[in-house]
């Protein structure tokens, strides 16, 4: 298996503080990895600076062989790593529709011409059409596609942010905490439907509190502790790990 | 998406036919004259729609692009005599790059601070207007701006003004509609919610803006253009800040982001003040509390964009008159 992402020796400070400290670990072509540790430990600012929402104080990430260290968001976007939020952020006052197409035509673009004269991006269009309609039927959410974005529950709105990132037609998949907030239906459900999203072929790197969901679907895990990585392995293999136990897991997990 | 437009058929009917029909059969050239008002106000609000409605940008410097392009005519047409189809071209152009230029650095800065800054623009605009006296003939203001103009043929009288401001505003208006009714309208809107996310989702908020920035600056000026051939003078108290704050108002009593409610909106704003004409000294108050009562009770606009696509599907569709 060959390395999709690459994280070598990423560092970012925030006034001293080493949020992330010399973190290294790769993520192979349809490998489903879990990025895990307790509050504060620096899995969002790995995935931030993997994004390009943050640069990083040192180190390098490479994706697909080239060099991606400090891109700005919509050029890793444009490389095909595509993300959720932590905290919710749907396009509230836009249809459904309109949100998931959003990643669409992040991924074919748009222009001001195209707009303006529609027969010369017709192939454009239907390519942004198509695979909305995709994203939308795959979450079950092409009944709501009319619906303000607003409007939809909470675990709708998770799933439409999944959806608006699987539209970008990504090669990586960052998904940053999906199961918060969901009770344990909505998580039962979202964790098939990660999975099968692997079993496609998706890479995907995941951060996740919830440890049975996480250990069930991770192909590997990795596991971070004040900035720094402590374990990187199979998930019974962590789940075994002494190191983890006692900054993480606890005794009775 | 491509939502069909019956509404858009509608609307030009009426200003192509039924209005100029209207206008012949009772109207006197006062009636002709706030006729092409509205129209010029309507592409004014079309145009700042686009920016506040779609791309979230809160503006206050309508006058300087509407100015700029009035002048920009009236400096060609009177001393250059350039026919129609160039000083068009001129101003759309001109406009484009000064909206570009200025907008460059002014769209970077967020909602309130984006707000305060056009108002700087606006003033700005309006003392320069008025002390490069060499140019603009400064408070005397610019007298004799000749007629329309199309290859050799002068366009007089009120019917030929009234066509030529009707075509190029519904032109305008069909440039604003297509780039709302689009995914590059979706992009925009996205840009206008969460930039960052828009960013995550490998768009360019600063690229969209500025295009907003640009077009409705464009548009802007062409409709300076027809204000300045309709109008034969221009003076600096045309362009004042007030003036944006009509179109603005415009906008919002219409409906927010609805190209019907732009129409709407310049016909409140236009044809309410003459109405009340004989409420004498009272009539600006009366302008006034009817504003400030719309937004009250009809915050959303006499025509917002929700209401008007529902007011389509419900009636024209249920009623069978239109096949989806």
């Amino acid at each position: 298996m060959s390395s999709l992402l690459e994280i070598d020796r990423l560092s970012r400070h925030f006034h001293g503080l080493r949020a992330v400290d010399e973190v290294s670990f790769g993520v192979n072509r349809g490998e489903l990895v879990g990025l895990i540790g307790p509050n504060g430990a620096g899995k969002t600012t790995v995935f931030n600076c993997i994004a390009g929402t943050l640069a990083p104080t040192l180190g390098e990430l490479r994706f697909d062989g080239a060099r991606i260290t400090g891109f700005a968001p919509e050029r890793v976007a444009a490389l095909g790593i595509a993300r959720t939020f932590q905290n919710l952020r749907v396009f509230p006052d836009i249809t459904v529709y309109d949100n998931v197409s959003v990643g669409a035509i992040g991924r074919a673009g748009v222009s001001f011409a195209g707009a303006l004269l529609p027969f010369l991006e017709r192939g454009r269009t239907r390519r942004i059409a198509d695979s909305t309609s995709t994203a939308l039927e795959r979450f079950g959410l092409a009944a709501h596609a009319g619906t303000l974005a607003g409007n939809l529950s909470y675990g709708q709105k998770k799933l439409l942010e999944i959806a608006r990132a699987l539209a970008l037609e990504p090669k990586l998949l960052l998904l940053d905490e999906p199961a918060a907030g969901l009770n344990g239906n909505e998580t039962e459900a979202l964790a098939v439907l990660v999975r099968d999203l692997r079993d496609a072929g998706l890479t995907i790197l995941l951060v996740e509190h919830d440890m049975p969901m996480v250990m069930r679907v991770c192909d590997r895990i990795v596991v971070l502790d004040s900035g720094r990585l402590i374990a990187d392995g199979a998930p019974a293999q962590v789940r075994a790990d002494a190191a983890v136990r006692a900054a993480y897991l606890g005794d009775d997990s | 998406m491509n939502r069909p437009l019956p509404l858009g058929w509608l609307l030009a009917a009426v200003i192509l036919v039924v209005v100029p029909a209207a206008l012949w059969l009772f109207g006197s050239a006062y009636a002709a004259r706030l006729a092409q008002l509205v129209l010029i106000t309507a592409l004014l609000a079309a145009a700042l729609n686009l920016l506040i409605g779609t791309a979230g940008l809160l503006s206050l410097d309508t006058v300087v692009y509407y100015g700029f392009g009035a002048y920009l005519t009236a400096i060609l047409s009177t001393n250059y005599g350039t026919t129609l189809p160039t000083e068009i071209l001129a101003a759309a152009a001109a406009g484009a790059l000064l909206g570009g230029l200025i907008g460059w650095p002014l769209v970077r800065l967020a909602s309130i601070f984006f707000a305060v800054a056009t108002m700087g623009l606006a003033t700005i605009f309006h003392t320069t207007v008025l002390n490069w006296v060499d140019l603009t003939r400064g408070p005397m203001g610019y007298r004799g701006i000749p007629a329309f103009k199309l290859g050799e043929f002068t366009i007089d009288g009120w019917a030929g003004n009234y066509y030529v401001i009707a075509v190029v505003v519904l032109g305008g208006v069909w440039i604003v509609h297509r780039l709302t009714h689009s995914y590059y309208g979706n992009a925009m809107r996205a840009a206008r919610e969460d930039e960052d996310c828009a960013r995550a989702m490998g768009l360019s908020p600063h690229a969209l803006k500025l295009q907003a920035y640009a077009v409705h600056a464009s548009l802007m000026s062409v409709a300076g253009a027809l204000y300045a051939h309709a109008n034969n003078f221009l003076s600096p108290d045309n362009f004042v800040l007030l003036e944006s704050g009509l179109t603005l108002t415009a906008v919002v009593v219409g409906g927010l982001g609805s190209l019907p409610g732009a129409f709407i909106g310049a016909l409140v704003v236009v044809l309410v003040p003459e109405l009340l004409r004989p409420l004498g000294n009272l009539r600006a108050f009366g302008f006034g509390m009817i504003l400030f009562l719309s937004i009250l009770f009809l915050p959303r606009g006499l025509w917002s964009e929700v209401s008007s696509l529902a007011f389509v599907r419900r009636h024209l569709f249920r009623e069978g008159w239109l096949k989806r």
